[in-house]
């Protein structure tokens, strides 16, 4: 059902990794791991807004709502995309999603 | 058993608050089987079952209304919500071409504005981690069948 041999082609090496070690835990030293896989997408032009990203995180269209922009992609014959909210500042950071 | 599938965590820009390292998402792509696009889809697993945004119904899935509803609490808001059935699935990471999806059909809580910022579903117990074995680790996430986990732990069954 599930059959995967291929690594992920987005993985890239942490920018921030080196703050897992300021909290007092080296996982690379526990030898749990060697780096942490993370897909960073900058979406600060957007913010607020609904995005399509390609596989690379290029933003391709945008619109104030989702239902917009599932009719601009149907309009532009984009294909592919991956769905989902710009953060913006105002909305605060919510740690967890209760 | 199957090879998983190995996602990478998610940073979607949200910003690292008090803490001095970005918050990292474990977000998977879901879509609905008519579509070519997805949805960015986070999973919590202390979700009673998968929340989406109302625009998803839109992109196919053969939505029906159940003619339910139930209270929902969600990232400081309360709303009172519609439950649909719907049928979901979920494409293999980027990069990953050669399997197909793996759709499920589920009851899932529809909510509208969508109050989550990064994502357009919310991948909870019912339907998601029923239907499959998710591994969180330090450098990633993995989904695999949910027979993987029986597989697996077999003694403990």
């Amino acid at each position: 059902m599930i059959n995967s041999s291929a690594k992920p082609v987005e993985v890239k090496r942490c920018p921030h990794f080196s703050a897992c070690f300021r909290v007092g835990f080296n996982p690379r030293r526990a030898g749990l791991y060697t780096f942490t896989m993370v897909r960073t997408l900058s979406l600060e032009a957007f913010a607020g807004l609904w995005v399509g990203v390609d596989a690379q995180g290029s933003v391709l269209a945008s619109a104030d709502t989702l239902a917009n922009l599932l009719e601009s992609i149907d309009q532009s014959n984009l294909t592919g995309l991956e769905i989902l909210r710009a953060p913006h500042p105002e909305d605060g950071l919510v740690y967890g999603l209760g | 058993l199957a090879e998983a599938w190995v996602y990478p965590y998610t940073d979607f820009g949200e910003g690292t608050g008090k803490l001095d390292r970005p918050v990292l998402r474990a977000v998977a792509r879901v879509g609905t089987p008519e579509a070519t696009s997805s949805f960015a889809a986070i999973i919590d697993t202390g979700g009673p079952l998968t929340v989406v945004a109302r625009g998803v119904l839109l992109s196919g899935g053969d939505p029906v209304d159940t003619g339910k509803t139930m209270l929902l609490r969600l990232a400081g808001t309360s709303n009172e919500v519609p439950l649909y059935e719907l049928t979901l699935e979920i494409r293999p990471p980027h990069g990953v071409d050669s399997v197909d999806p793996i759709h499920w059909r589920s009851v899932v809580a529809v909510l509208s504005p969508w109050p989550h910022q990064g994502t357009a579903i919310i991948l909870g117990q019912s339907g998601f981690i029923e239907n499959f074995t998710v591994t969180f680790g330090p450098a990633g996430f993995a989904i695999e069948p949910a027979a993987a986990f029986s597989e697996r732990y077999e003694r403990l069954n």
